[in-house]
């Protein structure tokens, strides 16, 4: 995709799902939908989602657990279908987004600060949700900040398949509909509701994360940004709204630190380990996760704290985890 | 040694536009990689498969920094001889 297909694709990703749900809400009101639809959207959605979150976050961007190649390939393939860009473009500018989270640089911080008020807020919030995706000027190059992956010919393929796989995500749930139907009307629902109506839920429910999930919600870690963990998203974001948890320490394979902090993506790769598909899981020690939350009440964070590292993958030589610097991938 | 050449990189980034190349970039070692219009992604895809087919690492932020087609093939030909002087035997 050059930069104009790019640009095309990201306005008929925004739209066409919302002309979708319209569809979906005038057959709801016609009662023209059935349970086979509702098996295609859990279906679809838990995909997407898991893709997302185990797949492109977890696994890729931070490589906070190891798992073989069938089940890397599934969650890339499943997290393309999400429809929230290639593998490579999504971890450049999610690693970007940690090393500079609400500071000049940060691909989706809702801290414009280009206005005050209320105006400024509603701007910065809705930059942070989907207006970033918008900017044409803004690049995160996977070369620099991803080398690790770009590495990766499966993650590669992928990436340069992406606009075919995110289609047949949209189709694919039609085959669930027709299966259990058998008909061709079952077929086309179930596009509707497995494909586009999932594809609007699922994008909306990510972007909440970094737009809501940088603004409102509980602090618990002094962290140098405005993260929050933001609980009535935790279940349908399958556990990606403890994201005070998740930028305090990032490398870490769960981001619900307790057990009623419901992490869904955390029981998957627990039950990839328990089977022997998952090595490496990186678990952070409560006693940690307890000295680092005193630390709020002393020192307090925010985004005028200074974050750590400053730079990119490509520039650090070598990579140290320890002196007490953060290493999010 | 195997050296990358430029019509090894200019077949590449040929597939990678599939034909939807205009007629008047003149592709050799001046071209800016830029001006090409290649995607971020797609100059991975051809320094990735460089690194695949020679054998040899590009030093990512390097390469990031390479601004014409001819730095980017003379950073990957640099890593080459560097990889055939340690199987030498006579490097360091
Ligand atoms: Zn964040
Ligand atoms: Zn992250």
């Amino acid at each position: 995709m050059n930069g104009r297909e790019h640009h095309g694709f990201i306005l008929a990703a925004a739209i066409i799902p919302f002309i979708g749900v319209a569809v979906a809400i005038v057959l709801l009101w016609n009662k023209l939908v059935g349970w086979s639809d509702m098996v295609a959207l859990v279906i679809m959605y838990s995909i997407a989602i898991l893709g997302i979150s185990a797949g492109y976050h977890r696994l890729l961007a931070h490589r906070s657990f190891q798992t073989n190649r069938a089940i890397k390939v599934f969650l890339v393939w499943a997290g393309t279908i999400a429809g929230q860009g290639p593998a490579l473009i999504w971890t450049a500018h999610h690693r970007r987004h940690h090393r500079v989270a609400d500071k000049p640089g940060d691909p989706h911080s809702p801290y414009l600060d280009d206005e005050p008020g209320w105006r400024g807020a509603l701007k910065g919030l809705w930059h942070s949700h989907m207006g970033w995706l918008f900017d044409k000027d803004l690049t995160s190059d996977p070369i620099r900040y991803c080398p690790d992956l770009a590495r990766d010919k499966d993650i590669r393929f992928a990436s340069n398949h992406f606009v075919g796989i995110v289609v047949g995500g949209i189709v694919f749930p039609g085959f669930i509909g027709l299966a259990i139907t058998q008909t061709w009307q079952g077929f086309l629902t179930a596009v509707l509701w497995g494909g586009l109506v999932r594809f609007f839920l699922a994008n909306h429910v990510t972007y909440a994360v970094n737009s809501v999930g940088h603004y409102f919600g509980r602090r618990r870690f002094d962290t140098p940004d405005e993260s929050r963990n933001v609980a009535w998203l935790a279940i349908p974001s399958f556990g990606e709204a403890w994201h005070n948890n998740h930028h305090a320490f990032p490398k870490a394979a769960f981001h619900g630190f307790y057990w009623w902090e419901v992490d869904l993506t955390a029981i998957f790769i627990r039950g990839l380990e328990t089977v022997g598909l998952a090595r490496e899981v990186v678990r952070i020690p409560k006693d940690r996760i307890r000295a680092r939350a005193d630390g709020l009440s002393r020192v307090g964070g925010g985004r005028a704290a200074p974050s750590a590292p400053p730079k990119p993958l490509a520039e650090r030589h070598k990579v140290s985890t320890s002196g007490g610097v953060a290493d999010v991938e | 040694m195997n050296l990358i050449t430029v019509e090894e990189v200019e077949a590449l980034i040929k597939r990678e536009m599939r034909g939807k190349r205009t007629k008047d970039v003149v592709i050799d070692d001046t071209a800016v990689l830029r001006d090409l219009g290649l995607s971020s992604l797609q100059v991975a895809e051809i320094i990735f498969s460089l690194e695949e087919t020679h054998g040899v690492e590009f030093d990512p932020e390097q390469a990031a920094n390479a601004r014409t087609l001819g730095d980017l093939i003379a950073l990957g030909n640099a890593a080459l001889s560097e990889k055939d002087k340690v199987a030498d035997g006579t490097a360091r």
